[in-house]
């Protein structure tokens, strides 16, 4: 965030609320609206107040009515795959797959790769999601990391159902032993 | 010019002429939006790069920095990445055969 912003003129607080309003709950809206406020705040920079108050209906002409600004947040760019990020994609089939295997011998290890195999697929899948890449990818890794984590816990408690408790021996009061 | 048309046409090709000018020359918002509205056709209203320069750098094609201005508090510019570098030469190169196919065939159309 740009530091030590001015308040502006209420026409242009107006026009950033209408653009907050129309923006939605879109992923940037602060940072967009953050950004339209430092065009203003720069254009508006070396004028006095009559002039920023002459001036201001003239930069949000500019800037354009703020339902054009929501409409082009909307707009996905076309992403070539040479950008894409299948390597990630790989990655996380490659841990996910990893866990499954490392639960058989050593099912906390396995587990707790499964745990980060799922947050990775996620944060990653996420992004991607939007762009509508790889989904086939975080799928797998996601079904494979969760299979994993149900299959420890299903052995834990296997485990556990056959261990025997200790006994803690009690003694009563006045009882003879 | 019907805006309509130029509405359609404006699709998938705004953000990598920002891309380019980004590029060109690292800038804050006031002043790229002073030099890409030289090009009416193409931005006919400049709040519309703010909207695209946050999905670019949300994808990682453009990164901030701050920078100390000469009068004022620091400005927030923008400059191409590596990714961002690599996505506009893909455009590229699809762009110019793709004008050069349409304008070849829309003048057959307006000569026939």
């Amino acid at each position: 965030m740009r530091p030590l912003i001015d308040r502006l003129p209420p026409l242009a607080e107006a026009y950033l609320s209408d653009l907050a309003r129309a923006l939605g709950a879109t992923e940037e809206r602060d940072e967009i609206v953050q950004s339209v406020r430092e065009h203003i705040c720069d254009a508006l920079e070396d004028l006095d107040r009559a002039e920023r108050l002459q001036a201001l209906p003239l930069i949000l002409e500019q800037l354009g009515p703020t339902e054009r600004l929501a409409e082009a947040s909307a707009i996905e760019p076309a992403t070539p795959a040479a950008t894409g990020t299948i390597s990630a994609a790989i990655a996380a089939i490659g841990v996910a797959f990893l866990s499954a295997v490392l639960t058989v011998a050593a099912p906390l290890v396995g587990a707790v790769l499964a745990v980060g195999s799922i947050v990775f697929s996620v944060a990653l899948g996420r992004r991607e999601r939007r762009l509508e890449r790889h989904a086939w990818a975080y799928a797998l890794a996601l079904t494979v990391a969760g299979a994993t984590l149900v299959y420890a816990a299903g052995l834990t408690l296997f485990v556990l159902s056959f261990h025997d408790p200790v006994v803690v021996p009690t003694f009563a009061p006045g009882v003879p032993e | 010019m019907r805006p309509a048309v130029l509405a359609q046409l404006r699709k998938g090709v705004l953000e990598y002429c920002v891309l380019a000018e980004v590029k060109r020359k690292p800038s804050y918002g006031l002043a790229l939006a002073a030099r890409l509205s030289a090009e009416s056709l193409l931005f006919d209203r400049v709040g519309v790069i703010y909207p695209l320069l946050a999905r670019m750098r949300e994808l990682g094609w453009v990164e901030t920095y701050w920078e100390e201005s000469v009068a004022g508090p620091p400005r927030r510019y923008y400059r191409i990445s590596v990714a961002g570098d690599e996505a506009l030469a893909a455009f590229q190169q699809s762009w110019r055969p793709f004008v050069r196919a349409a304008s070849e065939i829309l003048e057959r159309g307006s000569n026939g």
